[in-house]
């Protein structure tokens, strides 16, 4: 049976579409796929992190090799000397390389913490939808909370009193985007708790644990998956601005967030080394909120159609 | 509405309670805050000292209710920095901080009430879907990004602004720009989604077909509709900008609440970390409660439901 037929609700907001069985998955895939944009978000997205694989083999020059005689050469094609296509920095050290493989950490700093903050929002969303009386108003009201506090003001505080690090900063900010996740889902959990199929199921004796896991979890996967995909490149952001204030990840590591940091001193010196990795870091943002935004229409057709509205309306 | 105030304000006790107990979670759970609070090279006598000046030697929940009481007032210590009251500090930070927040917030606005109607009127032409792309664009770039940009052009190449500091208007400049462009993509978007929504609507439908004007359409009846998430979405994004504040303003040298909040924080000015944390949470919280009620007046279906 599926969840799509026995939707009473008509205010439901979300998915009617579970992509419990494979062929929902890939009809996603190919909804994604087939609008224009998907196909750039998805391309740039497998470019990306191809690029972020392969770096290694990639690369031009050594990215941490400091040439001293090479010091802030401008990119060759304005003059530099030396052959390096975006440049050196203040170190002498090639920009093309370290952006490819700074990319790396990003991008796993971005896939890795916005997959724990999904998991645990999911979590704590389908236990406050399911257990809504106590449990979900005592966590609405600790969202309430959070939401109140700027998170940049949390991770500043956090970073400096545990001292600074990529596992610390990426713990603490996947504790604190719970939040956003359950306040999406809650209600779709709590609609979903209420639909036949799953009184069926806990009549006929499934455990709560099996019931949400089997059959109201799958329900909600959408902005689950929309909040995921977006989450990825705010990560990016958040950890670049982390690290902006040398809370982020620390030498002899580096990300691109962290290359725009240790050169916005010598902006004046050499801006191609604040350039370089900011026009990375946005391409990597907007390739993940392009595709949040395709998925958001894979999953809800009706959204999209009311999107493109006749013409004769307006 | 009386009863509406009241459960909002109690909010604000209840943000203001939470916020001071995750303060004082935090502060505990980050290690010996004695320690924390002494110079990094203190001996064990200086740590125990700092431990008594502080209270710190007192039972844990005799420290937690004294913190929130002492939040309540306002009274959050001496700054270790400056020695003077944390909160005083606060304030004098707070004023220029707002100076670049709200005047950002109202760009915003009415760029993206612009730019999500001119792409509402159009959603199936080329001119239409083309603004919803540069949207995304704007979307992608890192604020702190454009600001180095735009310092580096403006101020470097151009010098045409002060490059960092305090120095009236001139410096408010690029953090307008920034900040005004920060959340311009999303609200565009909420914008023109709404608007779509409303062309939808039966009275809009209705007002069309007895003949009224097309802009007296737009603006009597399907903005009214399509405006109360927006409003409520800014008390969201004046959160967002504040965060984005709190990065900004250490990198353009700008003596803001922001910049004292990280100063406080590298030079473990607990106090003042404290202080500035909660004014923002309470001052978040109101603007929210601010925007919420306008919504309420905005909308005609609220407006009646309250006036029952």
């Amino acid at each position: 049976m599926n969840a799509t037929t026995t939707t009473t609700t008509p205010a439901a907001p979300q998915q009617h579409r579970t992509p419990r069985s494979r062929s929902q998955g890939w009809e996603i895939a190919a909804r994604v796929w087939a609008a224009p944009l998907g196909k750039v978000a998805v391309l740039l997205i497998t470019a990306l992190v191809l690029i972020a694989c392969f770096a290694d083999l990639l690369v031009p020059r050594d990215p941490v090799e400091q040439v001293l005689r090479e010091v802030n050469q401008p990119p060759s094609w304005l003059g530099g000397e030396g052959g390096h296509l975006l440049g050196t920095d203040p170190l002498g050290r090639d920009v093309l390389s370290r952006i490819l493989v700074g990319l790396r950490l990003s991008l796993l700093i971005g896939f890795f913490t916005s997959t724990a903050t999904a998991a645990i929002g999911l979590t704590l969303g389908l236990l406050a939808g399911y257990y809504e009386r106590f449990l979900g108003g005592a966590l609405m009201r600790l969202a309430d909370i959070q939401f109140a506090v700027p998170f940049a003001a949390v991770g500043i505080a956090l970073a400096a009193f545990m001292g600074p690090g990529v596992v610390k900063l990426m713990l603490v900010l996947a504790f604190w985007g719970w939040a956003n996740y359950a306040r999406t889902i809650v209600s779709s959990v709590q609609q979903t708790k209420r639909m036949d199929f799953v009184t069926a199921a806990r009549t006929s004796g499934a455990s709560p644990l099996r019931v949400m896991l089997r059959h109201i979890a799958p329900n909600i996967l959408g902005p689950v998956i929309i909040l995921w995909s977006t989450g990825v490149g705010t990560l990016v952001l958040v950890e670049s601005s982390l690290s902006l204030l040398g809370l982020g990840v620390q030498p002899p590591g580096f990300s691109l967030g962290s290359m725009l940091a240790d050169s916005q001193q010598t902006l004046r010196l050499a801006w191609w080394a604040a350039v370089f990795p900011g026009v990375a870091i946005t391409l990597v943002v907007i390739a993940f909120s392009l595709l949040g935004d395709t998925l958001r229409d894979a999953f809800n057709p009706a959204l999209r159609a009311n999107g493109d509205h006749d013409p004769e309306l307006t | 509405m009386a009863l509406y105030l009241l459960r909002r304000f109690a909010l604000i006790a209840f943000v203001a309670v939470g916020v001071a107990t995750l303060l004082f979670a935090l502060a505990r759970l980050s290690g010996d805050p004695a320690t924390l609070m002494s110079p990094a090279d203190a001996s064990p006598e200086v740590i125990e000292a700092t431990r008594e000046r502080l209270g710190l030697d007192r039972p844990l929940l005799v420290q937690y209710v004294s913190t929130l009481a002492a939040s309540f007032t306002l009274d959050f210590g001496q700054s270790f920095m400056f020695d003077v009251p944390s909160a005083q500090l606060v304030f004098e930070r707070l004023g220029p901080s707002l100076w670049i927040v709200l005047p950002a917030l109202g760009i915003t606005l009415l760029l993206a009430l612009a730019i999500g109607t001119a792409a509402a009127l159009r959603p199936t032409r080329l001119s239409g879907r083309s603004l919803m792309v540069v949207t995304f664009i704007f979307d992608g770039i890192p604020y702190f990004w454009l600001a180095l940009v735009l310092v580096l052009v403006l101020s470097i190449n151009l010098n045409l602004l002060p490059a960092t500091g305090n120095a009236g208007f001139a410096s408010l400049v690029i953090p307008w720009i920034v900040l005004s462009l920060y959340g311009l993509a999303t609200l565009s978007r909420l914008v023109r989604g709404q608007l779509l929504d409303a062309f939808t609507d039966g009275h809009v439908i209705t007002a069309r077909s007895k003949g009224v004007s097309p802009a007296r359409v737009l603006l009597a009846h399907a903005l009214p509709t399509a405006l109360p998430p927006v409003l409520a979405w800014l008390g969201v994004q004046f959160s967002l900008m504040f965060s984005a504040l709190l990065i900004l303003e250490p990198l353009l040298d700008y003596r803001g609440l922001g910049g004292l909040l990280v100063e406080s924080v590298t030079n473990r000015d607990f106090p003042v970390v404290q202080a500035s944390v909660f004014s923002l949470a309470v001052l978040i919280t109101v603007m929210n409660i601010l925007m919420d009620a306008s919504v309420r007046l905005i909308d005609p279906r609220l407006r009646a439901k309250a006036a029952r």
